[in-house]
């Protein structure tokens, strides 16, 4: 694994996965696989969402 | 069916009390009678007792028989949410529901729901499938599907729900009933079970613009009520503006930014039409920061929604349903940054959007449901003949008025060749809810 690489060869699924079911461990949430899929899923698609700049704020001009 | 007897509508209702051509207890005996036996379209899951006493019948809503989405609290009765359990005791109506009863309203039943309000048909396996009214086969939109159901099938003159992400107006325009959005902290959420506070919007149905106006007026804090009715009888103030009402300045979004929601072509000729009659020089416009708004309002949704369900994931005794529990898993999975970047970026993008889309317009008219209202097949996730993109279609122009805190108004604007509804959604900038109820009577006016 290259210096600073995180997730080594995983793709980004199977990298969310892993957190996925990493953290539901840490807090103790009884989930399915399929419900970790699902979420990983859903992150992936809610990450990857286009951001377009922060609307130009309407303050005073000087 | 509208008990025979009755009028169609609140203001018609009303007349008739007050000429003293009907009681109010007959009203009410009348209206308890078609509620109560046999529930023919599963939409009621709590019928309260008829009181022995009854309102004067000069108070405003007097002998106006109305339901609500079991997730409002009762004096004496907790909201199911659709859970199908056992009722439990509570210690006062919800805040919007008290204010209707102090004016006279008769609360009838609590009405069915999609579980904890997460789901935006009427899908729910503790209870039987809604029936649409207008058509069995044709989907029931939610979560607040009783609500809408009940009004369609003249069991009550209106009924209060809840809107997330366009529970109150998806199930609207599914059964061809007018449902309203006001902005964002006009009616109480309080004493209502929550499920994202920053989006919860407490919404209206009714058959009629007028009716939603009048059981808007008797929600409203009376603070409130004069400041956006005036001292007027909100029947007379909306008829009266809707009467003087020109053609207004109108902007019209027929595309959506997700390249999978498209338009079925009669559903556009609907809008145009319906825009070609009640505006003054319409212009095509594309909504700014769509993608975001809707990303942002998800991202809101699915975090609060884990917060609102922190007991159920941490332990099974607390019951959460399919939906529910995904909302909650997905939110608790969020960082924690993208949430607090949408929550505080909404400020500034509702300013810009307001400066962009209502530059040239006072009301925005998009579609409600582009692709018409969808068969029960196609949305029940336990359905062979199940599509995402249906479902998809339902709710993809409703979150965003959420995030924004707009006021939104579903109205029917045709029939397609199925005989099912064709619905229209109107925007207007936050506040201007009295604008929109006018424009809505106007528009009733105009299609006839």
């Amino acid at each position: 694994m290259a210096k600073g690489e995180v997730h080594g060869s995983l793709s980004d699924t199977e990298a969310a996965l892993h957190y996925v079911e990493w953290l539901f461990g840490a807090l103790d949430v009884l989930t399915s696989d399929a419900e970790c899929r699902v979420v990983a899923r859903a992150l992936i698609r809610l990450a990857a969402t286009p951001r377009e700049p922060r609307p130009v704020s309407r303050g005073v001009q000087p | 069916m509208i008990p025979a007897g009755l009028p169609s509508t609140i203001h018609a209702l009303r007349t008739l009390i007050l000429r003293k051509e009907i009681s109010v207890p007959e009203a009410i005996r009348l209206q308890h009678a078609a509620v109560g036996t046999p529930d023919r379209y599963h939409c009621v899951t709590h019928r309260f007792p008829l009181s022995t006493r009854f309102p004067d019948a000069a108070c405003p809503l007097s002998g106006v028989g109305v339901a609500h989405k079991d997730i409002f609290h009762m004096s004496g009765r907790a909201p199911d949410c659709g859970m199908g359990i056992p009722d439990r005791r509570s210690t006062r109506a919800a805040t919007v529901v008290r204010r209707g009863q102090n004016k006279g309203a008769t609360v009838l039943a609590a009405l069915t729901m999609a579980e904890h309000a997460s789901g935006v048909t009427g899908e729910n396996p503790n209870l039987p499938l809604p029936i649409n009214p207008i058509d069995p086969k044709a989907a029931v939109g939610g979560s607040s599907s009783g609500s809408a159901v009940a009004v369609a099938a003249g069991l009550c003159y209106g009924s209060l729900g809840t809107d997330t992400a366009g529970s109150v107006r998806i199930p609207a325009a599914t059964c061809g009933v007018i449902g309203f959005k006001p902005s964002r902290g006009a009616l109480s959420c309080a004493y209502v079970a929550p499920l994202s506070p920053s989006l919860d919007t407490v919404g209206i149905l009714a058959r009629d613009p007028i009716d939603a106006a009048i059981l808007f007026r008797n929600s409203l804090s009376d603070r409130v009520g004069r400041a956006v009715f005036g001292d007027q009888d909100p029947a007379i103030a909306i008829t009266a503006a809707a009467a003087i009402a020109k053609r207004g300045r109108v902007a019209v979004c027929m595309e959506h930014v997700n390249p999978k929601v498209a338009m079925r072509p009669d559903v556009r000729l609907a809008l145009e039409h319906f825009v070609s009659l009640t505006s003054d020089g319409s212009a095509e416009i594309r909504l700014p920061h769509l993608a975001r708004m809707i990303r942002n309002a998800e991202l809101i949704l699915n975090i609060e929604a884990s917060g609102t369900h922190l007991a159920a994931l941490a332990s099974s005794r607390y019951p959460i349903g399919k939906s529910a529990r995904m909302l909650a898993l997905t939110g608790a999975a969020i960082p924690g940054a993208w949430y607090v970047e949408a929550l505080g970026d909404r400020d500034e993008i509702a300013a810009s959007f307001v400066q962009i889309a209502f530059a040239n317009a006072e009301f925005i008219v998009t579609p409600a449901l582009p692709q018409g209202v969808p068969d029960w097949a196609a949305v029940h996730t336990e359905s062979r003949e199940f599509d995402a993109r249906s479902l998809l279609e339902l709710f993809s122009w409703m979150s965003f008025v959420n995030y924004l805190g707009l006021p939104s108004v579903v109205l029917p604007i045709g029939m397609d060749a199925f005989s099912r509804p064709i619905c229209a959604q109107v925007l207007a900038k936050p506040g201007c809810d009295f604008r929109l109820l006018v424009f809505a009577a106007y528009a009733r006016g105009v299609l006839g």
